[in-house]
């Protein structure tokens, strides 16, 4: 049972080309932290906070849940930084996958929520929608991030914010490249879809 | 290829591009004071977690550490105090013993015999032994009725 527990939790390591190698003094703050020293666990986790952060706030367009789930992540790793075992990218794809799971986890339960909280839809008047119209093109984006399903979001999030490969968004969110492809194309055509007029106006040129 | 160029092309905008123009419009600001109060909060929070550590395989007692204590003559296992036989001896005598006082107080025996011990050890029976004795033999007169 003991020995079930401490089975080494392996990161999984994809071979492309465009992705940089652990900083080499990780895997020595890894070690440090895993016979608990804190301030080894304070440098890992300064290295790789605003990552972390970045990716739960895209994921949820709220920053405090997104530092809630980054602190989570964090501690998760301060728990079980000796069974952890680091492949040659290091640390980044375990943490990734955490925090994108995390996220995931609290769209899932906020999108329930918002369910079971869902008033009747309301006519908007016209002095309301002029005040829609001149919302903020960022507010607006976010709104459409929030709408799509959680899986989609993360991929176009990871994707777009994070500039990931395909390749490391699947393995962030534990599915194969070809499953990111599908995710992120429904995922670009909806968000094309309900910000029509936004991204004409950000590329007027363009024919449909 | 820049964004520029993207947009002076002719020809349909694709879903990728449109997707990455409007989501580097709603990307988030880095926030560079709540990312270090965000470090203290999680380092603070780690130091008071409990989490698994692992023992590692070079370290060992150091000898001089070590103080050697001269070993316990302890048995295992205490033996008893009585063997079996002895101990059904034991049962028979106190079974025995109880039947002789069970009897000694049934008979008329009592009264006299305390005197006659008395008489013949030159000790003198106090009042409180004579009320005993008186007692004794008032009792064993009514069993008698």
């Amino acid at each position: 049972m003991l020995a079930r527990k401490l089975e080494p939790l392996r990161v999984p390591s994809w071979p492309t080309a465009q992705r940089s190698a652990a900083p080499p003094e990780e895997a020595a703050l890894l070690v440090a932290t895993a016979a608990g020293d804190a301030s080894a666990f304070r440098q890992l986790v300064s290295l790789h906070l605003s990552g972390a952060v970045a990716i739960a706030r895209g994921m949820l367009q709220d920053a405090t849940e997104a530092e809630d789930v980054a602190q989570d992540a964090f501690l998760r790793l301060w728990r079980n930084a000796a069974t952890l075992e680091l492949g040659p990218y290091g640390l980044k794809p375990w943490l990734r996958r955490v925090v994108s799971n995390l996220a995931i986890d609290r769209i899932r339960v906020r999108q329930r929520t918002t369910l079971t909280e869902e008033l009747p839809e309301v006519p908007v008047r016209a002095d309301q929608a002029d005040g829609l119209e001149a919302a903020d093109l960022k507010t607006r984006v976010q709104t459409a991030l929030q709408a799509l399903p959680e899986r989609q979001c993360a991929a176009i999030v990871l994707f777009h914010f994070e500039e990931m490969s395909q390749v490391e968004v699947g393995e962030a969110l534990g599915i194969t490249d070809e499953a990111v492809e599908s995710l992120l194309a429904r995922a670009r055509r909806a968000l094309r879809t309900a910000l029509k007029d936004d991204w004409r106006t950000l590329m007027p040129d363009a024919p449909d | 290829m820049d964004e520029l160029e993207k947009k002076r092309r002719p020809g349909p905008a694709t879903d990728e591009e449109v997707a990455g123009l409007l989501l580097k419009a709603a990307k988030p600001k880095q926030d560079a004071a709540r990312e270090a109060a965000l470090l203290d909060r999680i380092v603070a929070q780690a130091e008071r977690t409990p989490r698994v550590v692992a023992a590692a395989p070079d370290v060992r007692p150091v000898a001089a550490s070590i103080a050697t204590l001269p070993a316990r003559n302890v048995a295992t296992r205490r033996p008893p105090l009585l063997s079996r036989n002895e101990t059904w001896g034991a049962a028979g005598l106190l079974a025995a013993s109880l039947l002789i006082g069970f009897f000694a107080g049934q008979t008329t025996l009592t009264q006299t015999t305390m005197q006659r011990v008395a008489d013949a050890s030159g000790v003198s029976l106090t009042p409180a032994t004579q009320d005993i004795a008186r007692v004794l033999a008032a009792a064993e007169s009514e069993d008698d009725d």
